[in-house]
């Protein structure tokens, strides 16, 4: 995953207690262990918490939306597949949040933009220090909502083709075409690679 | 970036849409067009990758406290599998099931003869009061098996056993199986999402 610039790991060293692998987490959390589901936390809020920022360009939405997506993985971790990855999961929790909060919206088309969320912060850039554009901010202006989500759940977050059908609900073909359509308008326009 | 050809052949969208990279590799050795794409699309993706962690915003301050003070606030314990609730229900029924079993199979003792003369006594208050919901349950629902042969012994000894294996199983259900609230409290925490 390229959306961090280092791994988990190196983020949060792992105390000698913890264990290794998410199996073994989710298992430790069903057993009543509370910072197993602390670690889980730990890895995972800051990928949650950017990936609902990129739908609602709002931050304290984010943040609450990212809290309810951890609350319903805790109080569901028993449905949990552990052959999946739980960022994957977790992503398809805070995608639903995501619309149920807003629940007038079928997509994310009626999702309000926060007028703040453009405001030249270093959390809002849009332009980086050498003058090239967030080319994230440009999709976002000339993608449909559900292309900007599947091309950020490919090459934001790294995702498969498959594992991006399931959280978006759609099927494996309705994502190549969207992504193959998202390419098409992103190369159309003069932006500096 | 202008590498993109207006209107490209329909066999080469076929092989942009397509994520085989050995046909893509194939197909762009004989196509100038579908090289350029390919070299684009590549530069792109990467782009895309460098602003995702070059415009990502900050974590919030206090952002995993807050989850998990949230989760504090607002989440019972996390439930235990549903494989072993389901094992349990299982286990319950099978044994419910065996012991309606053996009370139909087991002979029963000689039922004192003649039956016309047994009338219900009503029980003394002490043991109305001490008897379960359950029991009490039964009873409204399935005649006792004494009333039963009272009126056709002969026809009706077969019904009391059958009485006696449906008053053994109902029990059994009404207080081993596991609490309705239980299977509540799971279901209200559902959500759409599956692992
Ligand atoms: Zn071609």
């Amino acid at each position: 995953m390229t959306l961090f610039s280092h791994s988990p790991a190196e983020e949060f060293p792992l105390t000698p207690e913890a264990p290794a692998d998410e199996a073994a987490l989710v298992r430790d959390t069903l057993g009543a262990d509370p910072r197993a589901f602390e670690e889980i936390v730990r890895r995972h809020s800051r990928r949650v918490y950017n990936f609902l920022h990129q739908f609602t360009r709002h931050h304290q939405d984010a943040e609450d939306l990212t809290q309810q997506t951890f609350v319903k993985a805790y109080q569901n971790l028993h449905r949990f597949d552990c052959s999946r990855p739980l960022i994957n999961w977790l992503f398809t929790i805070a995608r639903r949040s995501a619309l149920n909060h807003f629940r007038a919206a079928k997509s994310w088309e009626s999702v309000p933009e926060d007028a703040a969320s453009e405001a030249p912060s270093p959390a809002h850039q849009t332009e980086s220090r050498d003058g090239t554009e967030n080319l994230w901010a440009h999709a976002r202006r000339i993608l449909s909502p559900r292309e900007f989500e599947v091309l950020w759940l490919r090459f934001a977050e790294e995702l498969s083709t498959e594992e991006t059908a399931r959280i978006a609900g759609l099927t494996q073909t309705h994502v190549k075409v969207l992504v193959y359509r998202a390419r098409q308008q992103l190369m159309k326009g003069d932006i500096p690679l | 970036m202008n590498t993109t050809p207006v209107r490209p052949r329909f066999y080469c969208r076929l092989v942009r849409l397509s994520s085989a990279p050995g046909r893509a590799s194939r197909h762009a050795e004989g196509c100038a067009d579908c090289r350029q794409y390919f070299l684009a699309s590549t530069r792109l993706e990467s782009a895309l990758r460098r602003d995702a962690v070059r415009f990502a915003p900050p974590a919030p301050a206090g952002l995993e406290r807050g989850i998990m003070q949230a989760i504090r606030d607002a989440a019972p314990a996390p439930a235990r599998s549903h494989s072993r609730a389901g094992w349990f229900a299982g286990v319950s029924v099978a044994t419910a099931a065996a012991v309606a079993l053996a009370v139909i199979l087991v002979p029963h003792p000689p039922r004192v003869q003649p039956a016309m003369a047994v009338v219900k006594s009503p029980a003394p208050e002490v043991m109305v009061q001490g008897e379960s919901f359950s029991t009490r349950l039964i009873n409204a629902v399935v005649p006792p098996a004494a009333t039963l042969v009272a009126a056709a012994p002969l026809q009706n000894e077969l019904d009391s056993v059958y009485s006696d294996a449906r008053s053994a199983l109902g029990f059994l259900a009404l207080n081993f199986l596991p609490s309705s609230s239980g299977l509540i409290d799971a279901r209200s925490g559902q959500i759409g999402a599956k692992g």
